[in-house]
């Protein structure tokens, strides 16, 4: 087993020059504590092997014990500077073996040192009070149930003999990936050319025999919550740059594709989670009134075709939603559907896809009723501030899933979001890891499994 | 030109796929180039009209600068560009990406090689 003394003499003498200069000279967040210990790591190398090294290095090399757990996000650009495995190896050039790893890939993060669309960062945490396992489950596009059951048996397998109270549960999913069906290739909106019947059938086999298509998340999420009821959960599902080509998931040793990860959690340090969005209703309503069997393709709203309808309600010119300017209206019109038909509570579902007068969305619908969502950008800073500040103070670390949506539309007022989430968790450690598809879940709480909004989970010490 | 701290953070940007060409320029002048191969050569046929365009937008950096104009961009044909302004200076980093490229993503690293830029500039400057 390495020694973490071993490993100390390289991280002198190891080059930083890509890391920030501001992690130059600041010391590593870390937070010492009798109970818990938590460090981020991070960098910025392009050679996939060289930033695997230095990531791990820098994450825990405060730790003054070797790390429980350890939680890794890359940026996609690994794939073509060495490759993900190789930025694992490099990971475990320095990791203490046999430390639980998953992570996966992610458009951007933003933590202690800043925020950023290239690079690598790691969570590390040691307890002397906590549990950990990790599990995994393949082909999560194919089968979902069957991954997540997989998964959540050896999370229950290896922390059945645990006797702390606290359970907590991050879930990282391959999320959707655009098909590349012949002659559309893999526009968006594909409004003529191809009959959408026959679209919409190259994509049910695209998904099932490449396993690209919808991520099913949820379909995971909810057979996991089946399995492990009693936890509180985040997730998110693991994505590329924004094109939804491909993503990878980390688990240990190995580079897994289309599969959910996990890492399981009890302990007797203070947990909770929650999702706010922060999104208000335009005020222009409709229903769903004829979907696919799995519902999440909408066919007609008001006992119409869905496109038209649509345009029609938000007095749209037909050809308004394109390519070009996909993001800016989509990304600022979402739907707004229940989670729970009890709550008048509307959460945003964006649309993925336009195939003839269809939408492709990746949440399935489950309730006809729905809103057009809009937000600006004052509200979406205002959703990180509504959600952190219903947390006890001095956080312990925290982990944030926060929509690449989010990301894409504030750019590089991101560090303004960051702001925010600095005056809650001040030197405390924390990610915000950008993903497609976030989740929280707890027992009191239900599942929120939406597109656009700011996931917490806030660890604290025990007393 | 290769040992300019500069010209390595533009080295970094360019390394991006979307970033066809990053700069850190004035009016009528080009400081400081990524040490590589230059440009990317989707930006060749564009590039005198870019660079045309890009000296009156800098027109207008000069004279508002002073009053905290933070960032411009224009789009030209297929391309689009980015102009990060350096506080109360008439330079400016600039990038030209795809008209379709993920701008936020990119936006992201504009911020960060600003801010490398203004501390190797200023290295008293505070930019957090």
């Amino acid at each position: 087993m390495q020694e973490l003394e071993q490993i100390r003499k390289p991280l002198v003498d190891q080059p930083t020059g890509t890391l920030p200069d501001a992690s130059k000279k600041k010391e590593i967040p870390v937070r010492p504590d009798p109970d818990v210990e938590a460090a981020i790591g991070m960098s910025r190398k392009w050679d996939a092997r060289e930033a695997g090294r230095e990531v791990a290095e820098t994450a825990i090399k405060k730790l003054t014990r070797p790390p429980d757990f350890f939680v890794l996000f890359s940026t996609i650009h690994y794939e073509k500077y060495g490759g993900f495995q190789e930025l694992l190896n490099g990971v475990w050039d320095v990791l203490p073996k046999g430390t639980p790893l998953i992570g996966g890939t992610v458009s951007g993060f933003t933590n202690n040192y800043g925020c950023y669309t290239r690079g690598t960062t790691a969570l590390a945490v040691s307890s002397e009070d906590m549990d950990v396992a990790i599990g995994y489950g393949k082909n999560t596009k194919r089968n979902p149930k069957h991954a997540a059951q997989q998964c959540a048996q050896m999370i229950k397998e290896k922390l059945k003999d645990s006797t702390y109270e606290n359970k907590f549960l991050l879930n990282l999913i391959s999320a959707s990936i655009m098909p590349n069906i012949p002659t559309i290739g893999r526009r968006k909106i594909v409004r003529s050319g191809m009959s959408t019947k026959l679209l919409l059938n190259l994509f049910g086999f695209s998904q099932y025999f490449f396993q690209k298509g919808y991520g099913r998340d949820d379909e995971v999420l909810e057979e996991l919550i089946r399995y492990l009821p009693e936890y509180r959960m985040l997730g998110g599902g693991t994505i590329d740059d924004g094109a939804a080509l491909r993503n990878y998931q980390f688990f240990n040793k190995d580079v897994f594709t289309n599969s959910v990860v996990s890492l399981g959690i009890k302990t007797n340090h203070r947990l909770d989670v929650k999702t706010t969005h922060n999104m208000k209703k335009t005020g222009i309503e409709f229903n769903i009134t004829k979907t696919s069997n799995d519902g999440r393709i909408i066919h007609e709203i008001n006992g119409k075709p869905a496109f038209s309808e649509f345009i029609r309600l938000l007095g749209w010119p037909s050809d308004f939603l394109n390519e070009k300017n996909w993001f800016k209206t989509n990304y600022f019109f979402p739907l707004g559907f229940r989670v729970n038909k009890e709550f008048e509570e509307f959460s945003p579902r964006l649309l993925g896809g336009i195939f003839g007068e269809s939408f492709i969305t990746i949440i399935r619908s489950k309730d006809p009723k729905t809103v057009i969502l809009t937000i600006d950008g004052r509200s979406l800073l205002k959703a990180i501030d509504d959600n952190l500040n219903t947390f006890p103070e001095n956080p312990a670390f925290g982990l944030i899933a926060s929509c690449t949506t989010r990301l894409e539309t504030m750019g590089d007022k991101t560090y303004r979001s960051r702001d925010h989430i600095l005056q809650y968790f001040g030197e405390s450690p924390f990610i915000e890891f950008y993903v497609g598809g976030e989740s929280t879940y707890s027992p009191n709480k239900g599942l929120t499994f939406v597109n656009m909004s700011f996931n917490t989970a806030v660890f604290w010490n025990k007393n | 030109m290769k040992d300019d701290p500069i010209a390595r953070v533009l080295d970094d940007l360019l390394k991006l796929d979307d970033i066809l060409a990053c700069m850190v320029a004035r009016r009528n002048m080009i400081s400081v180039m990524p040490s590589g191969e230059g440009f990317k050569p989707e930006v060749n046929n564009i590039w005198d009209s870019i660079h045309r365009a890009m000296d009156s937008v800098f027109g207008v950096i000069g004279e508002y600068s002073q009053i905290g104009l933070g960032e411009m961009e224009f789009r030209l044909q297929d391309h689009e560009v980015l102009f990060y302004v350096f506080p109360d200076t008439e330079s400016a980093l600039v990038a030209i990406v795809p008209a379709l490229a993920n701008k936020g993503l990119l936006e992201v690293e504009m911020e960060n090689a600003r801010r490398e830029i203004l501390k190797i500039m200023n290295p008293e400057v505070k930019t957090e």
